[in-house]
């Protein structure tokens, strides 16, 4: 068969390496999904049962110089916080199941359609990552100058 | 079974993924600059700490090194394959991909294992001091 750059057959080694990562994918996205949970339950509580208050929170930034500025944040904006984690989280857990349920469709049909889902998946994955991790950054960087 | 995988559209999506998977090694690179760099400021004055604090990091970050290398090669691999029409770049780079999910994966049992036996040990201390 002739094959040009858009034409390209995949080897029967791929498929299986595909095959493996999406395992690991499902697994992660089980356990990530799991860990959302938890964070989400511990943000519940903290948000309708919170008995920390602004001075306990005061004293726990400042035994870290960097994260100071987060000192005079409520309680209830640190929950809200934890809340939009859980759930981000969560929705990379379920990325992460959706590429493997995907990955170990295309390995058993070998069908097209389940490929571009796996791999578009991935690229959410990365994408959404990028995005949270750029924002992880920009709060490192604020609180280095903060401490600077 | 279709042979044609590699589509004009399969291969779209799997260029973007690749090119999505190196935006994100070099945020996480730069990411562990700015964490080194935070615990140098926030050690300096004491020796001891700050080389404790430098060697913690420079360990922790040794394994998100690991797997920024599997995503640059991954994006690496796929452009050459998908540019050189190689299968064998094409497979290197899904073999990257492969160890990214894999090696997250070695670090999250390890991590779970961690966490039940300090479960385990905190109730054999907690059953002994009640």
């Amino acid at each position: 068969m002739e094959q040009s750059i858009f034409n390209t057959e995949l080897t029967p080694n791929s498929y299986n390496i595909i095959f493996s990562a999406a395992r690991w994918s499902r697994f992660l996205g089980v356990v990530t999904m799991i860990f959302a949970a938890l964070i989400f339950i511990f943000g519940l509580g903290l948000f309708f049962f919170s008995s920390i208050s602004q001075s306990e929170l005061l004293d726990a930034f400042n035994q870290m110089p960097q994260y100071s500025f987060l000192a005079n944040v409520p309680s209830f904006a640190i929950a809200l916080i934890i809340l939009i984690v859980a759930l981000l989280t969560a929705f990379v857990g379920y990325l992460f199941y959706r590429l493997g349920v995907n990955g170990i469709a295309f390995y058993h049909s070998q069908e097209e359609a389940a490929f571009e889902k796996t791999f578009d998946t991935a690229k959410n994955i990365f994408l959404i990552t990028s995005i949270a991790s750029a924002i992880g950054l920009l709060f490192s960087i604020i609180g280095l100058f903060a401490f600077l | 079974m279709s042979n044609n995988i590699l589509s004009e559209k399969n291969t779209i999506v799997l260029r973007e993924a690749a090119k999505w998977a190196k935006i994100f090694g070099i945020i996480t690179i730069v990411s562990l600059i700015a964490s080194l760099l935070q615990v140098m400021a926030t050690s300096a004055g004491n020796t001891t700490l700050l080389l404790t604090m430098v060697f913690t990091t420079l360990l922790s970050s040794s394994i998100s090194i690991a797997l920024v290398i599997f995503l640059l090669n991954f994006n690496k691999f796929i452009t050459k394959g998908l540019e050189t029409n190689e299968m064998y770049f094409i497979e290197r780079g899904l073999n990257n991909f492969k160890w990214y999910f894999a090696l997250n994966g070695i670090l999250l049992i390890i991590a779970l294992s961690f966490l039940f036996i300090g479960l385990f040990v905190a109730l054999i201390v907690g059953a002994v001091a009640a």
